[in-house]
This record gives C-alpha cells, sequence and structure tokens, in this order.
C-alpha cells in the first residue's frame, strides 16, 4: 500500500517536472533566439569573387612592399643606422684612448730622454772636474 | 522547428550565453554555448555557429554550421540568416544566397529585409561570369582544407562548382563534382 502510494506520487512529480523542464529549455531558447535577432547585421565586407592574382598583389602590398616586410626593413635600416652610430662612437672614444695613450707614453718617454740626458751630464761634469764630486770620500790631513 | 533549446542543465547555459550575447561579450557568450552543446542541445551548435561570425571566424562558423547534428537549414529562418553570414564572410556567396532565398519573412520582417539586402549585393556582385582565377581560388582553398576540414573543403568545392555553372565554357564545374564527392558528406552523417 505503502509502496503504491511513493509509485503514484513519484510518476506525480516527474509528470509535473515535465512541463517545468520545458518551460524552462523553451525560455532558454526564446531568449537566445532574441538576442540573436537583436544582434543581427548585414555583412561587414561587401561581396568580392577572390581571384589568386589580387590575393597575391594584396599579399605583397601588405607583406612585402609598403607592409610588414618594408616596415621590418626599415626598422632594420634605423637600427643598422643606430648601431653604425654606436660603432663609430665607440670607434672614436677608442681612438681617444689610444691618442691618449700614445700621448702619455710620448709624456713619459720624453721624460725619460731628458732624465737619461741629465745623467749624462752630470756624469760629463764629474770626470771634468774630479774634487767637485760629492760622492768622492775626503780624508784628513794630519 | 526545434523547440527545446536542449537537455537539462544545457537550458541554463543556453540563458548564460543569450546574455552574453546580447551584451556583445561574444568570447564567453561562445563558452556558454559550447557548454550546452556538449550537454547535448542541437540548438546550441547553432548559437556557436552564429557567435563564431560575430567574432569575425567564419570558416570555423561555416563548420559548425554544417557540421553533423546541427540544425538542418530550413529548421530554424534565424540561425539559418547566421549560417547565409558564415558563408558570405567566407566568401561562399552561391550558398549564402541559397539560404537567404529560404528566410523570406519566416524570420520576421527585420530579418526578412535584411536578407533582401544580402541578397541584392550578392546579385550585383555576381551579375557577370566568374573569372577562371576565381574559380581556381576556391578549387585550391577546398584541397586545402580536405585534409583537417572536410565540411568546408566540401562547401568550397560546391561554390567552385556553382560558380563554374555560370560561365559559358563551364570552367572547373567536373573537376569541382568530382573532388566535393571524394568529400566525405558531413550532412548525410548526421540524416
Amino acid at each position: 500500500m505503502k509502496r503504491t502510494h511513493l509509485l503514484i506520487a513519484a510518476a506525480a512529480g516527474f509528470l509535473m517536472a515535465k512541463p517545468v523542464l520545458a518551460d524552462e529549455t523553451t525560455e532558454a531558447k526564446n531568449d537566445a533566439d532574441e538576442a540573436l535577432a537583436q544582434k543581427a547585421d548585414v555583412p561587414a565586407k561587401p561581396p568580392v569573387l577572390p581571384d589568386q592574382a589580387s590575393d597575391r598583389a594584396r599579399y605583397v602590398h601588405d607583406n612585402i612592399a609598403f607592409g610588414k616586410k618594408g616596415d621590418a626593413e626599415r626598422l632594420a635600416h634605423s637600427k643598422a643606422e643606430s648601431q653604425g652610430k654606436s660603432d663609430a662612437d665607440d670607434a672614436e672614444h677608442d681612438a681617444a684612448n689610444r691618442a691618449a695613450h700614445g700621448a702619455a707614453a710620448s709624456a713619459a718617454g720624453a721624460a725619460n730622454a731628458d732624465s737619461h740626458d741629465k745623467a749624462g751630464r752630470d756624469r760629463s761634469n764629474d770626470a771634468r772636474n774630479p774634487t767637485q764630486s760629492p760622492t768622492t770620500p775626503s780624508t784628513p790631513r794630519r | 522547428m526545434i523547440v527545446s533549446a536542449g537537455p537539462a542543465g544545457a537550458g541554463e547555459h543556453v540563458l548564460a550565453g543569450a546574455r552574453l550575447f546580447r551584451a556583445e561579450r561574444y568570447a564567453e557568450a561562445l563558452v556558454e554555448f559550447r557548454v550546452a552543446e556538449r550537454l547535448g542541445s542541437a540548438q546550441a551548435r547553432g548559437y556557436v555557429g552564429a557567435t563564431l561570425v560575430k567574432l569575425d571566424r567564419p570558416e570555423q562558423a561555416v563548420e559548425a554550421f554544417e557540421a553533423p547534428g546541427a540544425p538542418a537549414p530550413g529548421d530554424d529562418a534565424l540561425l539559418d540568416y547566421y549560417h547565409a553570414l558564415a558563408c558570405h564572410e567566407a566568401r561562399l556567396y552561391l550558398r549564402a544566397d541559397r539560404l537567404l532565398e529560404t528566410i523570406g519573412a519566416r524570420a520576421g520582417p527585420r530579418i526578412g529585409e535584411l536578407a533582401r539586402q544580402v541578397r541584392a549585393d550578392i546579385a550585383a556582385a555576381l551579375a557577370s561570369p566568374p573569372s577562371r582565377a576565381a574559380i581556381d581560388w576556391y578549387l585550391a582553398r577546398c584541397d586545402d582544407n580536405a585534409a583537417g576540414h572536410a565540411a568546408l573543403a566540401r562547401a568550397q568545392c560546391e561554390e567552385a562548382a556553382a560558380l563554374g555553372a555560370r560561365r559559358a565554357d563551364r570552367y572547373g564545374v567536373a573537376e569541382a563534382h568530382s573532388r566535393a564527392e571524394r568529400l566525405k558528406p558531413a550532412r548525410a552523417e548526421a540524416r
């Protein structure tokens, strides 16, 4: 008896639930159709038959002549130019360094030569006038 | 006419997708409609196609509309209109025209008027016989897509055949038919 009641209740529940589900899905469909209808429009591009030649021309225009490749080439040129400038700056800097080193070396060389000259002159004076040599030890006379 | 938006659970996602579509949040709407489709809603496959049109992915939209299990042409005039837009944007103009021809007033006066405008534009663009280069373009695309996108490839071969038939010399017609035949018909699988 109890089992029969349960079965009747389940069947009633199923029969009542089915229209609710159908209502929900119909509502979803209606809502989606309304949204699609609201946003429907004509195509953005006019109809134009394609052809291989015009597509190739468009590709060349977009990617090679004035487009991406052209941009890439301009960028490469610009980079090369700035790199070249930077290289030139580096070279100039190096040359300046080398010149400075050269000048310093030359100055050092000149200073060294002066010093050698002076030493030479001193030695010559000593030879001509030995008593005046500060390095000669003097012995006291008794 | 399909009345249901799908089994339990799918309706919820169709509703969410509709709300996002209305808000022009098409990428998110696509996700919701795809979930509904996976939950078994055949109608949602059509909504996926319409959303792909809005996302400017017409070739994928054509595939969605022509995949097995999608609503058949004639089932829903609104989806037929979006299917026609997908074909138009994928340069399948004669296919688009055939779909638009059947819409008439079925989708309401506004969509009917849009369909009339698009048909007029197509008629003007195809007033003179197509060039051989145009037909070759479709045949080349058909070959390119034959491996991974059979439904799209078949549509492109059929377009080549229809265009070739507009020329006195019927350039490419036999070749296009033969290639289209070799591609597995997507709709024949479903029905």
